[in-house]
């Protein structure tokens, strides 16, 4: 399982947080905002460290040159959205792994949006920070998008992932702990920890797509096969 | 009151706490104690706060007044550790743990929160997860 993690641009904090994840028994994180990082950073670690951007604008176009820009740099792009109009370019973008936030701000999700996703692969996902940090009616609003996002997802068979949403090692919360907080919204536990588990399948994924030996689906540069 | 005979009494779980501040703070037990019951009744309401009766036990952090240094069982030092016991009704381990999940501040200071794991006794809980004496 993953948690992905915003990181303070200093390295200290970035270790904290690999130690704390790799104590909370975490497979590894992905690091929403790598390039604020020292390079090399996400290297010799104990857990895995996954190399993602995120990228935030209110313009569909402007997102749409940053998504090319990035796609050939990071392991994963993630998109915030926020607004219909975000939300709705980010579903309909194959590029895009992850659209995060979708009910933050004035963002909404409905069934056309999560039809896209489905569609196009891009992951939605569901946060629990609004649960684990807010109080109050904020938090009483966080729980309800949560709810409406699983229905729709769970409906549509839309792709997901669950995160914490943690910006500091204190703010990360073991998988149990989550599993545990989801159940008790309504989202069962096996529910939360696949969406954890998520981002490792999705990290390999690309990495694979990456490396050289992928060309293109279903052709690979190896030894020819011999027992034909 | 005479004690109630032991068929009747209440079953309990005791769940051992890994408790972090940034360098410099401290966590009281009392505001370790009231946040976990805010906790359990503004996620699970009433009746489940009621149900799950979050008790801490023991309790132990660095500076708090009294006790020795927390634990130092976690990576990568930097930061004030401390530990809890806090019983729980058998049964209602996942709801309080989801409710401690939900401790993100004690008294304005920012403290990570981690259940380290689950004991049906004081003294196992002590042997396999605490330091605290």
């Amino acid at each position: 399982m993953y948690e992905a993690v915003t990181i303070d641009s200093d390295g200290a904090s970035f270790d904290l947080v690999v130690d704390r994840a790799a104590t909370f028994g975490y497979d590894g994180v992905v690091v929403r905002n790598a390039e604020s990082l020292p390079e090399s950073s996400l290297d010799d670690r104990p857990i895995d460290a996954v190399d993602a951007t995120t990228i935030r604008t209110a313009d569909p176009q402007v997102a749409s040159g940053a998504v090319g820009n990035a796609r050939s740099d990071h392991t994963l792009v993630l998109l915030e959205g926020g607004s219909p109009e975000m939300n709705r370019f980010a579903v309909e973008t194959e590029k895009i792994d992850v659209l995060t936030r979708p009910m933050g701000r004035d963002g909404d999700v409905n069934h056309v949006m999560a039809k896209a996703a489905a569609t196009n692969g891009v992951r939605l996902e569901c946060n629990l920070g609004g649960i684990l940090r807010r109080t109050g009616g904020r938090r009483v609003r966080a729980i309800q998008s949560l709810r409406k996002l699983y229905e729709l997802v769970e409906y549509y068979d839309a792709p997901y992932v669950v995160s914490a949403g943690a910006s500091s090692h204190l703010e990360l919360r073991a998988p149990r702990d989550l599993c545990a907080v989801g159940e008790q919204l309504g989202l069962p536990g096996e529910w939360v920890s696949e969406g954890l588990a998520e981002w490792g399948r999705l990290a390999s994924r690309n990495r694979h797509v990456r490396s050289e030996s992928f060309i293109e689906p279903g052709v690979e540069r190896g030894r020819y096969e011999t027992d034909r | 009151m005479k004690h109630l005979p032991k068929h009747l009494r209440p079953r309990w779980r005791y769940l051992s706490v890994g408790l972090e501040t940034p360098p410099g703070e401290s966590v009281p037990r009392r505001s370790f104690q009231r946040e976990c019951w805010y906790a359990a009744q503004n996620l699970l309401g009433d009746p489940g706060s009621a149900a799950a009766d979050l008790t801490v036990v023991a309790f132990e952090f660095d500076g708090s007044g009294g006790g020795t240094t927390g634990s130092t069982d976690e990576a990568g030092a930097e930061g004030e550790f401390g530990e809890a016991l806090v019983r729980v009704r058998r049964g209602e381990t996942d709801p309080a743990r989801a409710a401690l999940a939900c401790i993100d501040c004690i008294d304005d200071v920012p403290v990570g929160v981690h259940v380290r794991g689950v004991s049906g006794t004081i003294r196992a809980a002590r042997n396999s997860f605490l330091e605290l004496a």
